[in-house]
């Protein structure tokens, strides 16, 4: 015993550290996957059942209005209601959505320029052509905004609204598909149920990683479009839906969303921030500056409480 | 005087001898034999690694801006597939100095190669590439190869006598103990690194990191057990400060030792983003063991006979030495010394505060004593239309730089002169770059780091913090 008391006191505090282990409580233990699990129940799978749902709505609207069985103010109503509904999923674009390619395909910004020269050349025919043949800011739903707003002939722009919003419900459909009735549903994959779940980690590292792309493109459009003077609504639009969908995802008290992963200062600070970004004006400087509180505390702050690996890099760390 | 080798330890008889001579006793080859062998299967293995992970196309040749270190902006990655030969020949070189192939040789080529890849670009840096790179210079420098390698089987070989045919087994005493010494500095500054009121007081950044891994598999309720993070922070500091004490004491070290693998396997398993640190760390301690202990450890397995030179089982035979290290040697390694003492603990004397600006945290053995996380942005302003762009690091860089390059104030600068390098040879006229950043130390709230009125595309390198870079919250 002499001889090996060394090794015997190693072992005796290893078996305290693991009695402490199997004695601790648990509830710390759930409370990551909860929270990832309550987000992805609550914020991110109604926001695609939503999109989804819409998109068929607009090209129902869509196609009633072409044949004149309801009025084109309806269809731009429904056309509006779709895209804000993508435009939400920015901050959690991943899976099913990034598979079928969703941005370039639905919410890429519209270029009414190349849209009027594509319906002047006879627009594309079918569903099919748009998806593979149609640059992608002459489909989605700014092309079908801007078809709208275009007064020409109407059979052949019914034709590529139609091709337009047909194809919209043919990649939100398989969007859809795969989130909810796929073996196994990708909703459960996210939330960290069943076969073939992501790990907690991973899901997180999407849900910030996204929302900070989606912050960071609006904080550089808005820049862009003060400093140009261009037209911001769109990036305004874009911009309001993002904040919506990451003030959902944050939760509105201490104990609901992601915000109960981190202590109570920053929870009620950064709600606040997303609070007055979500208040501001449409105007790109006071948006702007809104817009960037929020993403600097969401990229270090809350980036560090959650233990996020940005960028997704798996190359080793900075030690 | 006269001096036995033991398997264990010189024993001097008579007069005290001094430190050049006990230096020059010959001591049991196989601890360091070992340790070479680990040394190149280290550098191998991460170089197998780098080549698996599409690493050296990643970091090191797709880039188009690489962070710099002060002094060493000459080191550039080679185009096309070159930089992946350097890669595979490190990783060759690697092995040779594992079985002991032309060991110095092959050591000066895996230094040379891994340093290259090393200073291509700082936010690749990692503590263990400096710890491997120290590592590969004292494998040139010192007698490794001596025991268990083919350089030996190769000298016994060209004897010209049947008796001198018995490959060395013995290397000075000194060769242990620089290598021992080596290891003890990375633990001692990692030690003194966390002697910070964060670390010692707050128990950040363990807090929030453990907070963030309470739902590991076993140890994870224990990460969430209140007063966990300080107990760990105080712990990892004591154990940093200590543990080379206890791995130099007989008596305590194997518990030590224990402890060693628990620490980095526990290390490695809450972080597995450290790389190959804690396996290095592992796998190079057991030098601090007897420079015997290989050859009773195969002796003890009954795997003795698998030892070319270990038909002698009572370890090294006595010998008289009257030898000495040499002068100029002992100064080389006093210089050594100096600048790895010095170098870690720079910041005490060049000023800035390390933990903020990171001015000087490099080559200090700061090994996750803090964490850093920064946003930034650049605002591009033409200096002659006033027209304004915004560039965000992560829409031009790749993700690991973006993350390394916003949050220090350096390599912001770097990346606004690369930016305003650009413009300028596209418009010809060199553009201002104002650079708005936001850092969290140890998940605390966030600052401006820099000075966004300042025009980081024009400013200067500097070796420490300038007035542009805003002092510590």
């Amino acid at each position: 015993v002499r001889r090996h008391r060394s090794f015997i006191a190693a072992a005796c505090v290893l078996t305290a550290m693991l009695a402490v282990t199997a004695c601790g409580s648990d509830a710390e233990a759930t409370s990551r996957p909860d929270a990832v699990r309550d987000a992805v129940d609550r914020v991110v799978a109604p926001a695609y059942r939503r999109a989804v749902a819409t998109t068929r709505r607009a090209a129902a609207a869509g196609a009633a209005a072409c044949t004149g069985d309801a009025p084109l103010t309806d269809a731009a109503a429904a056309i509006a209601d779709g895209y804000r509904a993508w435009l939400a999923l920015d901050p959690i674009d991943f899976g099913p959505a990034t598979t079928e390619r969703a941005k370039s395909q639905l919410v890429y910004p519209p270029d009414p320029e190349r849209v009027g020269k594509l319906l002047a050349a006879g627009g594309p025919e079918d569903a099919h052509a748009v998806n593979t043949r149609t640059a992608s800011d002459a489909r989605g739903f700014g092309a079908a905004t801007a078809l709208l707003a275009d007064g020409t002939d109407r059979p052949a722009r019914c034709r590529y609204l139609t091709a337009v919003l047909q194809n919209n419900r043919d990649v939100s459909d398989a969007i859809g598909d795969a989130w909810f009735r796929a073996e196994p549903p990708y909703v459960d994959r996210a939330a960290g149920r069943g076969p073939k779940q992501l790990s907690t980690q991973a899901a997180l590292d999407m849900l910030i990683n996204m929302s900070l792309n989606a912050l960071g493109a609006d904080a550089t459009q808005l820049v862009a479009a003060r400093l140009n003077e261009e037209d911001a609504s769109g990036t305004v639009l874009a911009t309001r839906a993002h904040l919506d969908t990451i003030a959902a995802l944050w939760g509105t008290s201490p104990d609901t969303g992601l915000r109960r992963l981190t202590n109570d200062d920053l929870g009620r600070r950064f709600a606040a921030e997303l609070r007055a970004a979500q208040r501001a004006g449409d105007d790109p400087k006071e948006l702007g500056q809104a817009i960037n509180a929020v993403r600097a505390t969401l990229g270090t702050e809350v980036v560090s409480a959650l233990d996020i690996v940005v960028g997704f890099s798996d190359n080793d760390g900075d030690s | 005087v006269t001096t036995t080798a033991t398997a264990d330890r010189p024993v001097v008889r008579g007069r005290p001898t001094g430190l050049r001579t006990r230096a020059a006793t010959p001591v049991d080859a196989a601890s360091t034999a070992v340790f070479r062998m680990a040394l190149g299967a280290v550098v191998a293995g991460a170089m197998v690694r780098y080549l698996a992970s599409g690493w050296v196309t990643a970091l090191l040749t797709a880039p188009a801006f690489h962070v710099t270190y002060p002094g060493f902006a000459w080191v550039r990655p080679l185009p096309g597939g070159w930089m992946h030969a350097v890669v595979i020949v490190v990783a060759l070189a690697g092995l040779a100095v594992a079985v002991g192939w032309r060991t110095r040789w092959s050591a000066a080529v895996a230094l040379v190669g891994f340093l290259w890849i090393e200073l291509v670009d700082a936010a690749t840096y990692l503590n263990h590439y400096e710890l491997v790179t120290l590592m590969l210079a004292w494998a040139v420098l010192l007698p490794l190869g001596t025991a268990w390698s083919l350089d030996a089987r190769r000298a016994g070989r060209r004897a010209p006598e049947p008796r001198m045919r018995t490959p060395p087994r013995t290397v000075p005493s000194g060769t242990v103990w620089v290598l021992r010494a080596q290891l003890g500095v990375v633990y001692l500054f990692a030690g003194i690194a966390k002697l910070d009121p964060d670390w010692l007081l707050h128990g950040e950044p363990l807090g929030h990191w453990f907070a963030a891994r309470t739902h590991v598999p076993m140890i994870g309720p224990l990460l969430g057990l209140p007063g966990a993070p300080l107990a760990a922070s105080w712990a990892g500091a004591l154990f940093d400060l200590t543990i080379v004490g206890f791995l130099l004491y007989r008596r305590t070290r194997p518990a030590a030792f224990a402890a060693v693998v628990a620490f980095h396997a526990v290390t490695g398993y809450l972080f597995p983003r450290i790389g190959i640190f804690p396996l290095a760390m592992v796998l190079l301690t057991p030098v601090f063991f007897s420079p015997a202990w290989p050859r009773r450890l195969a002796r003890a397995i009954g795997t003795g006979a698998a030892s070319p030179v270990d038909e002698d089982t009572r370890g090294v035979a006595p010998t008289t030495a009257s030898r000495r290290i040499p002068r100029a040697t002992v100064v080389l390694i006093a210089i050594v010394a100096v600048v790895q003492l010095a170098l870690p603990v720079r910041h005490w004397v060049l000023g800035g505060d390390v933990a903020w600006d990171d001015y000087h945290s490099r080559w200090s053995w700061r090994v996750l004593v803090n964490e850093r996380i920064g946003i930034a942005s650049l605002d591009i302003v033409d200096p002659r239309t006033d027209d304004h762009t915004t560039v965000l690091p992560e829409a031009i860089l790749p993700a690991h730089q973006a993350r390394y390059v916003s949050s220090r104030p350096e390599a912001l600068r770097q990346l606004a002169h690369h930016v305003a390098d650009g413009v300028e040879d596209r418009t010809g006229r060199r553009p201002h770059v104002f650079v708005t950043a936001w850092v969290s130390i140890n998940g605390s709230r966030r600052h401006e780091i820099v000075d966004h009125r300042v025009d980081l595309g024009v400013a200067p390198p500097a070796w420490t913090p300038r007035a542009w870079v805003r002092p510590p919250p």
